[in-house]
């Protein structure tokens, strides 16, 4: 059984469709990345799933189970949204008590989960007010929160957004600690750690998607024979790219001065081929290798590189 | 009705610390103690204010008009603390955000509005219960009566009620908003309404309005035989506000 299912989901306003036949299949257990640009329908999807925003058509399901607009039967998801917002009066221990209360948890088992989960964020000695908190301590909380019922599913929305690259690293490896407990569906711009956390993609343009695949079949499907090329200096490139204009057999992408992208049939040929070339014009080759894409290239590839308006 | 328990003490404890409490108190317990002085001491004041050749009759003050000069004051800033308190009660947590966390629990968009409501009520009436008691102890003080303690809480009765339409209207001003400036706008343009409906010729008898204007006659057991009716009137416009609150959160996205 899938831990989140859609079939359809549609959100129109008026006549512009912010999600768009949306289907999807995100196995239990998986840490699931959603991509797509600003205005993409990310929020809006999430929203959905987590019952705050009603889809013009469609239907969903979390863990086998139907969900409805308004349900205030949440006790199988958690959730974080891109910038959460607590009660600045409470401490943290405070809000997870509030927090589990309302999920009719009491006693000493909600109070050993506030232990358990304030020691995984890391906020277990800090007494103060949350609204001295910085940004990188609410998004910790944030998920301690999304977690305090020990939900099947937690969305959380650009939980990594706006924190400074260490915070970014204790929220990422809490997200790693999760996996094949719950089923993490997460939204962002940083691909990097989708690409070194996630065991699925999905990305989002104009509220369609564009891809849903495991990131492994993604790069294979995306590395479409091509190799990169590197040499040691500008100089060298320059006389490399000069060369590759004349020569009409040679498909050249310049990613960088001395770092080229080549596209061939048969990529052997194209080495030896390289190999001939660069001894003939004295140019000395670094490296040459099978070229793999990168998240990055295969979301610019995609979504057409183009920025959100 | 747990989640509508566990809510509740979140909104109380909220009260507490944002010091919302302690500010109405505050306000409220002036006036109650400010009133029975200025009117016991009204024709000193006046003689004080004024010279020599001026002469100014000034009739003597009675219990009855530190009860007036108390409902006087606290009809109107009263009320206009009240909002101030409430005004932001919903839109503020929509606008922030901590809305959202809240309803993705297991609370439901009808339990945050009454939750809301019935908090709010209950700090005000604590607040005006007190001020009452605070002014009928200094009007006996000051004047050696104070009138009856069952026409006293009819009084404070009939304020209450006014109030609790009013902040029912402010929760709704709150739900409609889609910021706390909004709502403050709104809320004032329901109290202006609410102020001058005894005025509407005909029914105007049995709308909010009456009550602001008989709590002083309420206060000295003077009851007119259409009161009863204006109290249930006036209940019932609370109502629809706060099931008109709750059908327009449920409607709306946040």
């Amino acid at each position: 059984m899938n831990a989140i299912e859609t079939k359809g989901l549609t959100k129109r306003y008026g006549t512009y469709y912010a999600v768009d036949n949306l289907n999807l299949n995100v196995a239990k257990g998986s840490i699931c990345g959603f991509l797509g640009k600003n205005g993409a329908g990310k929020t809006t999807t999430i929203k959905m799933l987590t019952g705050l925003a009603k889809p013009t058509s469609g239907a969903i399901s979390l863990s086998g189970v139907g969900r409805k607009y308004g349900s205030n039967n949440n006790s199988n998801i958690g959730y974080l949204p891109d910038v959460p917002n607590f009660y600045g009066y409470m401490t943290a221990r405070e809000y997870l008590n509030f927090c589990g209360k309302l999920y009719a948890m009491e006693g000493k088992r909600l109070k050993a989960r506030i232990d358990d989960l304030l020691k995984q964020v890391g906020l277990f000695n800090d007494n103060k007010n949350i609204s001295t908190f910085s940004r990188g301590m609410k998004q910790r909380l944030g998920i301690a929160q999304a977690l305090i019922n020990e939900p099947d599913v937690i969305f959380l929305d650009e939980p990594i957004s706006a924190l400074d690259p260490i915070g970014r690293n204790e929220v990422m490896t809490l997200i790693r600690s999760l996996r094949g407990n719950i089923t993490v569906f997460f939204s962002t711009h940083i691909l990097t750690d989708v690409e070194n956390t996630c065991d699925h993609v999905l990305i989002l343009e104009k509220g369609k998607v564009l891809a849903d695949d495991t990131i492994v079949n993604l790069k294979q499907k995306h590395a479409d024979n091509a190799a990169i090329l590197r040499l040691y200096t500008p100089d060298d490139g320059n006389r490399f790219s000069a060369l590759a204009q004349e020569k009409n057999d040679l498909t050249v992408e310049s990613h960088s001065p001395t770092e080229f992208i080549l596209r061939a049939d048969n990529l052997n040929v194209l080495g030896k081929r390289i190999s001939l070339l660069l001894t003939e014009a004295d140019i000395s080759m670094e490296s040459f290798q099978a070229y793999t894409p990168s998240l990055d290239d295969i979301f610019i590839e995609m979504t057409g590189g183009v920025a959100s308006e | 009705m747990n989640s509508y328990r566990v809510f509740f003490q979140k909104e109380w404890m909220e009260i507490i610390r944002t010091k919302k409490l302690y500010i109405l108190m505050g306000v409220f317990a002036f006036f109650a103690m400010l009133s029975p002085v200025i009117t016991r001491y009204m024709s000193e004041i006046i003689a004080l204010a004024t010279d020599d050749l001026m002469m100014i009759t000034v009739p003597p003050t009675t219990w009855i008009d530190s009860w007036s000069q108390f409902y006087g004051n606290i009809s109107q800033i009263g009320c206009i603390c009240v909002i101030f308190m409430f005004m932001g009660c919903v839109s503020g947590e929509k606008q922030s955000g901590s809305a959202a966390l809240t309803l993705t629990k297991n609370l439901t968009y009808t339990g945050f509005i009454i939750v809301k409501y019935i908090a709010a009520a209950v700090c005000f009436t604590f607040s005006i219960l007190i001020a009452g008691l605070i002014c009928y102890a200094y009007t006996y003080y000051l004047f050696g009566y104070a009138g009856k303690i069952s026409d006293l809480f009819m009084g404070i009765a009939a304020y209450s009620i006014f109030t609790f339409v009013l902040l029912s209207m402010t929760v709704l001003a709150s739900t409609i908003a889609r910021n706390t400036a909004v709502a403050a706008l709104l809320s004032f343009c329901g109290f202006i309404v609410l102020s001058l409906s005894n005025l509407v010729p005909g029914i105007g008898r049995m709308l909010p309005g009456t009550l602001l204007s008989k709590t002083v006659e309420l206060s000295h057991g003077i009851q007119s035989p259409d009161i009863i009716w204006t109290f249930i009137v006036t209940i019932i416009i609370a109502a629809l506000c706060v099931f008109l609150s709750i059908r327009l959160f449920e409607r709306q996205e946040i």
